[in-house]
């Protein structure tokens, strides 16, 4: 349908949310774009063009490497973890008795908690007295670790944290994904006689591609995003051991008062991610067959 | 007549509904200066503690009406009051247990004049800053101080308290051949400066505190911390920590639960500052003692730090007020006292007197310990290691960076490295 | 009866909740209980965590909690409005600029905020917004306005055609069309956008720390990490406000469920 005629209306609702959007989304990215030339403080009011001097102590900067690892490992890690056990439980809730109903439901609770009550919750099982370590005493199995404190070990606590919350959610879109399979499929495979392990390579693998689509995108956002779970969990320590990109440019413009180059950090990161995202969803996008 | 009454009674009205609305607005006007106040909380000084101390200056002065704010954390207060200034919140005044250099050189915080400084005993304390002070000297607390669990000593026969370096690694060895933790350090997530501790009192009785110039040199970039005095001083911290002589668990505590692992006789010895004489229950199951922590060269050195009291916004709508308002909270007495009882806070007034103000209160030996070590003559005062002011600040950031490289320490982490780090944070905030 | 099946699920469903039930019921426990037996019920049941979190002398629970009721509530109603007004006259435009208004948005969606937080803060300090709550719900609604304005996007497909050219030829306008058709019929697309904005926007805490700013009270989000900030770590009441604050999400979720899933599938198959 054309508008045809009464356009100011027309603008009336078109506009208000976009003109929001602009202003407070994309104006600021531009806004962080300009500032990264710049040296900023919001101490001393100060704002000096330096061209692309921050670029230039970016590249050197040991920090922003560690964190850029830090972020990745986590996110591989989270991506292959949680779809895994997403799909795992996803095929085992299957089932219409009410009590997999039930439990569906429980399921997803996890993801719908504040990050920081995640971090905290994980941060009391996982000290060295803790649940988890008492658990693993009761087993006799290795029960020494400092899951916490060791920095070794802290990228693997803040991975459980983060897993933790994306299994539930990777589960129910799995679960979702998983009625849209056309039963017609599903029995015909059935006939045809293939075991469990050739009916999930053949029918599901493909058709669950859209569910996995949708979960790696949603992992990667929250993977960049990464902050209250971690400041809760480990404060980005012991040292810097488990730094998230958004802790080290939250951190530098306030702590080290240097704007400008946590905006160079910033554009660094919105490069990245944006790519990043993009290039996912364009490769599992790919995959998807359309019904 | 009838109309020249009614007239009269109008005007009378009016003046009557003039004065009644301008009145409160006067009162208002002159009597009540409003002051953003922010302190800090910890378990030694509770919210209980700064309400009455701010009743009590408020009682004698009732022209101010303070708003009490409080930072998430104690550890993070300077990051706390920068996000205050980015969001146009700075307060009027605020407690100065951070380190103020990058406030006062970013001209944030007002100096005070020479007469609001009569009353305290050490008007210079931590240092000043182009001759003024920002930050009104309300007390001391030592810094480099050894607290140890006297039965633990005794276990292992240590007779007499360490009086100097080889000493203490000779109690050490002691202990850790009866099995007993040397050490409890520690500190994790948000209060990594417990972390920094030990190595925070190394630096200053063993570098800053011999080479008077090391730390403006820094400053100028004329050298940095590839320096004998500095590597000796981190090997110091690295060496307690290779030799297994700390405990396991120091990197997964917070301070409370750091604080506790010493209380509930985990380990011997436990360096940190006088305030936690002031979490010391007095019928504590063992009997605690105290020393300073030596220098590595023998030299008699302590580190203090007199400072805390409140600092003034430079920006803030009162200053004579607010300076009247921060010196009159920091020499109020009863104030000093409760300060002294909870938190071992040594009062820097002229008109404090140990045995008037301190009656009714039960203080627990150790703080009269630590009065005395204060007290010591020929002991050289050093100031804390990143707490100074003026030629001798630290740049912002590089604090942070002590901190989060003490807990490299920690985790094992080689001198080398931690040097390395050091250097490059510097270059790179330069 | 698949038996196998149930029992391995029940079995993992409880390994897979058991932080949560950790949570709620230590809440309920004295502090020396917890420490010695965090897994167990309690020994002695106990109201007094949650007692004192209501008797404190800050009040920070309750001004908290009246805190992200308000900008939650603003922030929901905001975007509910603005995207379903978007999504409506994305409609009526030549899919080529549907496409590049997409795009526009999806960078918001994926966008990581702590990116843009200090340009927002400087712009909100521009337009003197910095530190209301105002500024901050005009952050949200922007923020989240890509997310309602696909999942509306994707319920307006499902309007049909003649039902929208019918109340064109009564003569109404847009305005009207959009009020009195598609308001009604997008409800379940607006109970979705609800919940979901809803508890991402109550679960922040960083947006709500740096742009609502340190003083102007704070949310629940940020009370927590307060609380945990302050004092040797009383774990009682941390979980115990812990429990309070995620319940009203837990609750509208557990009563919205299907919303919530069907507006994830919505949001996220564009």
């Amino acid at each position: 349908m054309k508008i045809t005629k009464n356009k100011i209306d027309y603008f009336l609702l078109l506009t208000p949310g976009l003109i929001l959007f602009s202003v407070l989304i994309m104006l600021p990215i531009v806004l962080t774009i300009f500032y990264s030339f710049f040296k900023i403080s919001f101490l001393t009011n100060q704002f000096d063009y330096i061209g692309l001097k921050n670029f230039y102590k970016l590249l050197h900067k040991k920090d922003f490497y560690n964190s850029l690892q830090i972020v990745l490992s986590l996110t591989i890690i989270a991506t292959i973890f949680s779809n895994l056990i997403g799909i795992i439980f996803a095929k085992l809730l299957n089932h219409n008795n009410k009590i997999f109903i039930v439990l569906r439901v429980l399921i997803f609770t996890p993801f719908i908690l504040s990050p920081i009550v995640v971090g905290y919750t994980f941060s009391s099982i996982l000290t060295d007295n803790g649940i988890l370590n008492q658990f693993l005493a009761y087993f006799s199995i290795e029960h020494n670790i400092s899951w916490l404190g060791n920095s070794k070990y802290a990228l693997v606590s803040i991975s459980i944290a983060l897993c933790w919350q994306l299994v539930a959610f990777c589960t129910v879109i799995y679960l979702a994904c998983l009625k849209n399979i056309p039963s017609e499929l599903e029995d015909a495979v059935n006939i045809d006689g293939a075991n469990n392990l050739q009916k999930f390579r053949y029918l599901d693998w493909p058709l669950l591609a859209p569910a996995l689509t949708i979960n790696t995108v949603v992992i990667l956002i929250s993977s960049f995003k990464l902050y209250d779970r971690v400041l809760a969990l480990t404060g980005g320590g012991p040292g810097r051991s488990t730094e998230t990109i958004s802790m080290l440019i939250i951190r530098t413009a306030f702590n080290e008062n240097r704007v400008g180059f946590a905006s160079s950090m910033s554009l660094v990161l919105l490069i990245l991610s944006g790519v990043t995202t993009f290039v996912a969803l364009i490769y599992l996008g790919k995959r998807e067959v359309t019904t | 007549m009838f109309i020249i009454n009614r007239l009269i009674k109008i005007k009378y009205l009016i003046n009557i509904i003039i004065f009644i609305s301008v009145f409160p607005f006067a009162v208002n006007a002159k009597d009540q200066i409003e002051l953003d106040f922010m302190v800090f909380e910890t378990p030694n000084l509770p919210a209980e503690f700064w309400d009455d101390a701010i009743a009590r200056t408020v009682k004698d002065f009732p022209e101010f009406k303070i708003n009490k704010i409080v930072p998430p954390n104690v550890g993070t207060m300077g990051d706390y009051l920068k996000q205050l200034k980015a969001t146009d919140q700075f307060p009027d005044v605020m407690m100065s247990n951070f380190a103020v250099a990058e406030f006062i050189e970013a001209g944030l915080l007002l100096p005070y004049e020479d007469e609001d400084l009569v009353r305290f005993v050490d008007p210079v304390g931590l240092g000043l800053t182009n001759g003024k002070q920002y930050a009104l000297p309300q007390l001391t607390v030592v810094e480099s101080l050894m607290f140890y669990n006297k039965d633990m000593f005794n276990a292992a026969g240590i007779s007499e308290e360490p009086k100097t370096w080889e000493d203490l690694m000779d109690a050490a060895t002691k202990l850790k051949s009866n099995n007993i933790t040397p050490f409890i350090v520690g500190g994790a997530a948000g209060d990594s400066w417990a972390a920094a501790w030990p190595l925070m009192d190394l630096v200053a009785l063993n570098v800053t505190g011999k080479d008077k110039d090391f730390l403006k040199d820094l400053k100028s970039g004329k050298r940095n911390f590839s320096n004998p005095l500095m590597e000796s001083a981190i090997d110091a911290y690295s060496d307690l920590v290779k030799k297994g002589w700390t405990n396991s668990t120091a990197l997964s505590l917070n301070y409370a639960e750091l604080q506790q692992t010493f209380l509930s006789g985990d380990g011997a010895m436990y360096p940190m500052g006088g305030f936690f004489a002031g979490a010391v229950p007095l019928d504590h199951p063992f009997e605690i003692g105290v020393f300073a922590i030596p220098a590595l060269d023998g030299s008699s050195r302590l580190v203090t730090y007199t400072s805390g009291g409140p600092a003034i916004s430079a920006s803030t709508e009162y200053p004579e007020a607010a300076r009247k308002f921060a010196v009159e909270f920091a020499t109020n007495v009863a104030t000093n006292a409760d300060d002294l009882f909870r938190d071992a806070h040594i009062p820097n007034n002229k008109n404090f007197d140990l045995e008037r103000d301190m009656k009714g209160y039960e203080i627990h030996p150790l703080i009269f310990e630590i009065i005395e070590i204060l007290q010591t003559p020929n002991f050289q005062h050093v100031p804390f290691f990143t707490f100074e002011v003026g030629d001798d600040a630290l740049v912002a950031g590089m604090q942070a960076e002590v901190f989060s490289n003490s807990q490299e320490i920690l985790s094992g982490k080689a001198t080398s490295e931690i040097i390395e780090n050091l250097n490059n944070k510097i270059a790179e905030l330069q | 009866m698949p038996y196998k099946r149930i029992i391995i699920s029940i079995f993992l469903s409880m390994i897979f909740l058991f932080p949560l039930y950790m949570i709620f019921i230590n809440s309920f426990k004295f502090e020396l209980d917890i420490i010695k037996n965090p897994a167990a019920l309690p020994d002695i049941f106990t109201l007094n965590n949650y007692l004192n979190i209501f008797s404190r002398s800050d009040q920070l629970f309750t001004k908290s909690l009246l805190n992200s009721l308000l900008f939650t509530s603003l922030s929901i109603l905001f975007v509910l409005i603005l995207s379903s007004m978007l999504a409506f006259s994305m409609y009526f435009l030549s899919n080529k600029i549907q496409n590049i208004i997409f795009i526009f948005l999806l960078l918001g969606l994926i966008l990581p905020t702590p990116i843009i937080l200090i340009p927002v803060f400087t712009i909100l300090k521009f337009l003197k917004l910095n530190n209301t709550v105002v500024g901050l719900v005009l952050f949200f609604s922007a923020y989240y306005l890509p997310f309602g304005t696909l999942v509306f996007r994707g319920f307006m497909k499902n309007v049909p055609k003649e039902m929208i050219e019918a109340s064109f030829i009564d003569g109404a306008n847009f305005l009207i069309c959009y009020y009195k058709i598609v308001l009604p019929v997008m409800k379940p697309a607006a109970a979705s956008v609800i919940i979901i904005t809803g508890t991402w926007v109550w679960n922040d805490f960083l947006n709500p720390l740096i742009l609502l700013g340190p003083l102007q009270g704070t949310t629940v989000t940020v009370g927590l990490y307060r609380m945990v900030g302050q004092y040797s770590i009383n774990f009682g009441e941390l979980f115990a406000f812990m429990v309070l604050i995620s319940l009203p999400v837990v609750i509208a979720y557990l009563f919205l469920q299907k919303y919530f899933i069907e507006g994830l599938m919505a949001g996220s198959g564009k």
